[in-house]
């Protein structure tokens, strides 16, 4: 899956795959790591295993490649279909999330550096 | 070379942009702003239940140390209800009891939640039908009303979801039974029975009207009973629902021709050597026919129109209105015993309302107060002239009838009536359904479920699911104090969705491919 001249792999660089594929293969992970109670407990009083963060910033970088492959390939589309503000909306939320508690590297989003610091400018 | 390709590459998407991809598209926005506006209202209603106690616990002489214990368990409820929401409802989460309720739509029944074991009716909705038959929007809007009204006029909803054949709503379960069911024990009501049930529907009507929303089909079956017999509004209309579009269109100037049509068949049911009482029953045999027929419609998975308005039968648009309309006709019912424009059958029924200025009689040995029938014509008249038609619920209220009506201890007292009910799992207040057999459901396995929502069928049902904060168990006393507190709060404005204008899209997008390190 490609965002302007990065290319992401699956399995961390070992396996080459379309966007769509891309996309939902890291769907059905991140809809595994969500049900997995012993990262996200359903029980009462169970608590949150100790390295619960790093599962958090796993997730959350992955779905940056997401945003960072629609803004670069599909932006023209997305305008077209009037969901641009949509979108917007998500990653706008999203970006302000993983800022506020440093979920996810700098370095990660050089890809679409000019919007992010757009976003985050004061 | 490249942007030439990349040209092209737009140029096809643009015109392949398919019927399918545009449902996706509607789903995903619907999806978007479902999806921040609970989170809104969540954030604001969990601000509101910690205020709600800690002004409480400011005005009570609770000692300080039971205060702090009192915030932690609100707290520990709070973390409760999110894990909560994270928890995929399935049916298999229930066990399956006695059916209750049957309509065109699917089924109500009793079951019993297996985590905690609690009481729940379960009203189940067959996807295909509601499609089918245009009613996806009444269901989203049911839906919507029960997840945000919180009241107890309204019958409470616990949890919404679906599968990929129904649609399932978890309901508090009424053992009292319902008006319908009350009516056919005791055909007729005393008139301050009477006046008790309207009072309180006259409460459950305000508390919807005030949410915007329109019931525009309440009738007795639509009024549950609790185990004390106060009275709850329910059943949105959809499990009896009248479908309006399959009767003809009635046209109000035609009154000569429906008199004339409406007369034959009077004459050979009913008066075959009477001409004087051709349009007219005597009140025993009207009385008589309705109890006769009012079993079968109870069976029927087709509603009758009987307690319908005539401007929504007219399809010229309608308002709130309408619903007072409904509560006149089943006053009505309840001092006479049968509706004011019952008739053989549907259409029949549809032509009296429209004309109900020659059609609403009452019986000559009635035996109820002159306040009484003059209520009944300010509710069954044109819309114009309807009590409540601009003054709203206050206008029905300062009415004669209700003269020594304390309005706000109506749920606090004891009900006019009390219903039998033996234990939780009671239904003998309710009609007794066979089961018919279905083909056990295919199970859904967990990591399906995203999936299937993306089937073509599914996407007018983005936004189903729905948690209750009441699900969560716990300390009952801080809740009740706080529910008492909340109950009757004006509804919350709604915070809106920041949606980012496109302009500013385009301008935030266009500086970032202008960013050299990409080129």
């Amino acid at each position: 899956m490609k965002a302007g001249r990065y290319e992401y792999r699956w399995a961390d660089g070992t396996t080459m795959v379309s966007a769509p594929e891309y996309v939902e293969l890291l769907m059905n992970w991140i809809e595994t790591q969500i049900d997995n109670e012993h990262i996200f407990p359903k029980k009462t009083g169970e608590p949150f295993p100790p390295n619960f963060e790093d599962f958090v910033k796993r997730i959350l970088r992955k779905l940056f490649r997401v945003y960072a492959h629609i803004y670069h390939s599909h932006f023209p589309k997305i305008v077209t279909l009037n969901e641009q503000a949509h979108l917007n909306t998500c990653f706008h939320r999203y970006l302000l999330f993983v800022s506020e508690f440093q979920l996810v590297d700098k370095e990660e989003m050089v890809p679409i550096q000019k919007l992010v610091e757009t976003i985050l400018k004061p | 070379m490249e942007d030439i390709q990349e040209e092209e590459n737009g140029t096809d998407e643009e015109v392949l942009g398919s019927s399918l991809t545009m449902e996706k598209v509607a789903a995903a926005k619907q999806y978007i702003e479902n999806h921040y506006k609970a989170q809104n209202k969540n954030i604001q209603e969990r601000k509101e239940r910690r205020w709600i106690l800690e002004r409480k616990l400011a005005s009570s002489g609770v000692p300080k140390e039971e205060q702090i214990n009192m915030i932690k368990d609100l707290e520990r409820k709070e973390t409760e209800f999110m894990r909560l929401k994270r928890n995929k409802i399935s049916v298999d989460d229930f066990e399956l009891l006695t059916i209750i309720g049957r309509g065109a739509f699917g089924e109500v029944r009793l079951c019993r939640e297996r985590k905690s074991g609690n009481i729940y009716a379960m009203k189940k909705l067959k996807k295909s039908e509601m499609v089918m038959r245009g009613q996806v929007e009444h269901v989203r809007a049911e839906r919507n009303l029960l997840a945000e009204v919180e009241s107890h006029y309204i019958v409470k909803l616990y949890y919404s979801f679906q599968d990929p054949e129904y649609l399932y709503l978890i309901m508090e379960y009424l053992p009292g039974g319902d008006m319908m069911t009350l009516l056919m024990r005791e055909d007729t009501l005393r008139e301050d029975v009477a006046r008790f049930y309207i009072a309180q529907s006259v409460l459950a009507i305000e508390s919807i009207h005030r949410y915007n929303y329109i019931h525009r089909d309440i009738k007795p079956d639509n009024l549950l009973l609790d185990k004390d017999g106060h009275m709850k509004l329910s059943d949105f209309g959809l499990c009896k629902p009248l479908d309006c579009r399959n009767l003809p269109s009635i046209q109000e100037n035609r009154a000569t021709d429906d008199e004339t049509m409406s007369e034959p068949m009077d004459v050979d049911r009913c008066f075959p050597d009477t001409d004087n009482k051709r349009s007219w029953r005597s009140p025993q045999e009207q009385l008589q026919h309705w109890q006769m027929n009012r079993r079968k419609l109870a069976f029927s998975t087709v509603g009758t129109p009987d307690y319908i308005a005539p401007e929504v039968l007219l399809k010229k648009g309608y308002g709130m209105e309408c619903d007072w309309w409904s509560l006149g006709a089943i006053m009505y019912e309840m001092l006479v015993g049968y509706p004011p424009f019952y008739a053989d059958d549907p259409i029949s029924t549809c032509r009296k309302i429209v004309h109900w200025r020659n059609h609403l009689k009452f019986p000559e040995d009635a035996k109820f107060s002159s306040e009484a029938k003059d209520l009944i014509c300010r509710l069954l008249c044109n819309v114009d002239h309807r009590l409540g038609t601009g003054g709203g619920a206050q206008q029905i209220k300062d009415h004669p009838w209700f003269k020594d009506v304390v309005w706000e201890k109506l749920y606090e007292m004891e009900a006019a009536y009390k219903p039998e009910v033996n234990d939780e799992l009671d239904t003998q207040n309710f009609m007794k359904f066979d089961e018919v057999n279905s083909p056990a459901p295919e199970r859904t396995r967990s990591g399906l479920s995203r999936k299937m929502l993306l089937a073509p069928k599914d996407l007018s049902f983005v936004g189903y699911t729905y948690k209750n904060f009441d699900a969560v168990k716990g300390l009952r006393h801080s809740l009740e104090m706080a529910r008492t507190m909340s109950l009757d709060r004006s509804p919350a404005e709604a915070m809106p969705v920041e949606l980012i204008s496109g302009e500013a899209a385009e301008a935030q997008m266009v500086s970032s491919m202008d960013d050299p390190m990409i080129i």
